[in-house]
Order: structure tokens, then C-alpha cells, then sequence
């Protein structure tokens, strides 16, 4: 083997072995993988193409601007891809609830900033003519509040959270410990209408099972818990575009009270 | 000096893919805390994420609005339950201890059920929308790798 194809090897195996960085972001992970294959594509290429002759020097010419080349857009077409939904795999729920003593909650922070603000040039519907009562509404248990978190990621094939979405659990389980009024909490999984109904359905009840069970490590009272997942029966939003399947795919908690 | 005119020793000793491949190591490991921005920019850029995402909720509205007010070929009077979100909504951002997403964002608004009563026997067809139930929404978001991620 000579020092151009080596070179290309031991470059691209580097590179691949860094890309595994357990420290890495999803972003710089896929960005990684991307220069990784650009330079090995492009550099085998440029090797190749510099090889007209026996000009050791128009080969590594070749394979150097090819690697380069390669690895830069490469690198680009890595940032571009995003997380697709099939790469959401996630952790069973525990059964045993763990002591709530053991957890301190997290000190209370004020939010930075608070401001209100209104959508551009867009108006509520129509206004009601009328509010209805309580007294025609049958005693059934209704969602008294929602909490969507969004952002959610996991682990291709493990079961395991992935570092960048912890921080959102983490402010959750900050909500529900801090608020003893929300006592019985659905945890919903859904998802876009990418996939089957079948592989949609199983993904949104593991999604809710692991948000569920990382709640309970926090110190969430498992009993407060039950979890369904409604993979995509229960779109917010138009699947057709883009902006809906992004709404559509989330956790959310509902609130139930009388 | 052009790269043929270097003396063999430096060609040898400084094998050009190999440079290559460290300079594009080097550049491509730019750490992400290198490039972070500072508070009040997180803050704009949530504000022009939430604007969009509320005109996206309040698009979806619209729509809801519109498939409650479509009438069936049978006569008789017509009951459609549909939900809307906003258009008022409360943001914030909070800083918090983590490299990865240093910060959430929050987005909080009413979401509004109600009941479409449409009974088209008479000559002009009665609309009546009904306030059934509205409570709060919060919805969470990460800021990771300089974005806010949904």
C-alpha cells in the first residue's frame, strides 16, 4: 500500500473513530460522519485522478485536494441532515418507584424575561355567543393543563435519552415536584405520519414509557404517572407540510382534573 | 514556492494528505462553546422563533376553525368540536447548567375549545360557536448548538 492510500485510511479511520466521541452533539456527530466519507470519497478520487502518470506528486496533489474537497462538503451535507424520527429508540419504564427523600429538588429560578406578545396579523376565531356552564357538561375527568416538550431525541437503537434532551425532562420533573396541585399527569407520545401506524404507535408509547420513567428517577411519584402513546392518530397540525409534522411530533403532558 | 520545488526530505516528512486531513481535523473540531452567543441574543433569536411558531399554532387554528364550519350533504343540525391556540402568548428563556443546551425556552398560551352548532334548515344557515373549556399551555424547547430545537 503507498503513503497516498495510507494516508487516506489512517485519515479517514481517525476521523471515524472521533466522530464516535460520546462528547459530540448530534449536530457534530452527523457533520463529522459527513467530512469522514467526503474525504475518503475524495480522496480516493483525487488519488485516482492524479494518477495520469507516475508522478508521485500529482498523486498526493490529487488525493490532498480531494480529501479537502471531499471533506468539506461532506461536512456540509452532514450539518444539513437532521435527526430523522426513525432514529428515536427508547428506554422501558422501571417498575419500582424510587424514595422521593433521596431526590432534592432543584432550586427555583425566575424566568430572565417575561413579555407578551401577539401574533402577527392574525385574530382569535370568531367570538362565542355563549360560554357553556359546568352544569351541562358531565362530571368526567378534563385536561386542566398541558405541557408540550419538544426537541425530543433519543439513541439509534439504545435505550437511552440522548444528553441534549435531558435538560428539558429535567425542567419538567422540576414542574411536576414543585407542584403537588397536578396529581394525576397522562404522558403522551405522537408523532408525524412518517412511518407506518404500527411502527408510529410502538414508538409513541416507548417514547412516553422512557420520558415516564425518567421522571420517576427524578422523583416523580410513579403513581402520578400513566403514559399513552397515540403515534400519529392525533395530529395538532397538517401533516401535509413540513410545519405541521414538527408540531406533530412531541411529548406532552395532560394535566386531568374534575 | 510551488509544492513540486519542495526538497524531498520535507515532501517525505510532511506528507501532503496527511496535512490535509489534520488541518480539516482542526477546523471541523472547533469546539461549539467557541462560537456561543450571549444571553439577550438567545433571547432575540427565541423571540423570532416564538413569533413563527405562534403563526404556525395560529394557522393551525384557522384550519380547525374552517373543518368545523364545513357542512355535511345531510340536513340537520351539526355539532363540531374544534380547538384553537393563542393568538396572546408569554415567552421567557432560562439559563441553565448544561454545555449541550445552555438554555430552555417557553412559550405559554391559552389553548380554547369549542363547539360549532351549524343548523342549516332555515333559509339563512344559524353558526353559533360555543366556549366549551380553555386552559394553559406551556410548551418547552431546547437551545442546542446555537438553535432552538422543536
Amino acid at each position: 500500500m503507498n503513503g497516498v492510500w495510507k494516508s487516506i485510511v489512517w485519515g479517514g479511520v481517525t476521523i471515524f473513530i472521533l466522530s464516535g466521541c460520546a462528547t459530540m452533539s448530534a449536530r457534530q456527530r452527523s457533520i463529522w460522519e459527513g467530512a469522514t466519507m467526503g474525504a475518503i470519497i475524495g480522496g480516493g478520487g483525487g488519488a485516482v485522478l492524479g494518477n495520469h502518470d507516475d508522478d508521485r506528486s500529482d498523486r498526493d496533489k490529487g488525493a490532498l485536494v480531494g480529501i479537502v474537497a471531499g471533506g468539506i462538503i461532506g461536512g456540509f451535507l452532514g450539518a444539513m441532515q437532521e435527526p430523522t424520527e426513525k432514529q428515536i429508540v427508547v428506554e422501558p419504564a422501571p417498575m419500582v418507584e424510587p424514595e422521593v427523600a433521596k431526590l432534592a429538588p432543584q432550586p427555583t429560578r425566575k424566568p430572565y424575561k417575561v413579555k407578551v406578545i401577539q401574533t402577527p396579523e392574525t385574530a382569535p376565531p370568531s367570538a362565542p355567543a355563549q360560554v357553556e356552564t359546568a352544569t351541562t357538561l358531565p362530571s368526567i375527568a378534563v385536561v386542566k393543563e398541558r405541557i408540550v416538550l419538544r426537541g425530543i431525541n433519543f439513541y439509534f437503537d439504545k435505550s437511552e435519552i440522548k444528553p441534549e434532551f435531558t435538560p428539558v425532562l429535567d425542567e419538567a420533573a422540576r414542574i411536576l415536584n414543585q407542584r403537588s396541585d397536578l396529581r394525576e399527569v397522562i404522558i403522551e407520545g405522537h408523532t408525524c405520519w412518517v412511518g407506518t401506524d404500527k411502527y408510529n404507535q410502538g414508538l409513541s408509547q416507548r417514547r412516553a414509557d422512557a420520558v415516564r420513567a425518567y421522571l420517576v428517577r427524578k422523583g416523580v411519584r410513579a403513581k402520578r404517572l400513566t403514559t399513552i402513546g397515540y403515534g400519529e392518530s392525533r395530529p395538532l397540525a397538517d401533516n401535509n407540510t413540513w410545519k405541521g409534522r414538527r408540531m406533530n411530533r412531541r411529548v406532552e403532558f395532560k394535566v386531568m382534573g374534575e | 514556492m510551488p509544492i513540486q520545488q519542495w526538497p524531498e526530505e520535507c515532501k517525505s516528512r510532511y506528507n501532503l494528505p496527511r496535512l490535509g486531513l489534520l488541518i480539516l481535523t482542526l477546523v471541523l473540531a472547533l469546539p461549539a462553546p467557541l462560537l456561543a452567543v450571549d444571553e439577550q441574543t438567545v433571547y432575540r433569536t427565541f423571540q423570532t422563533f416564538a413569533k413563527e411558531w405562534m403563526t404556525s399554532l395560529d394557522d393551525t387554528s384557522r384550519r380547525n376553525l374552517h373543518l368545523a364550519g364545513q357542512r355535511p350533504a345531510q340536513p340537520g343540525v351539526i355539532h363540531n368540536r374544534y380547538a384553537c391556540y393563542g393568538p396572546e402568548c408569554e415567552i421567557w428563556i432560562k439559563k441553565i447548567d448544561s454545555a449541550q443546551t445552555p438554555y430552555l425556552g417557553f412559550i405559554r398560551y391559552p389553548e380554547k375549545h369549542y363547539r360549532k352548532k351549524i343548523n342549516p334548515t332555515g333559509k339563512e344557515p344559524v353558526v353559533q360557536d360555543v366556549l366549551l373549556t380553555t386552559f394553559p399551555v406551556t410548551e418547552i424547547f431546547r437551545f442546542t448548538d446555537n438553535r432552538w430545537v422543536h
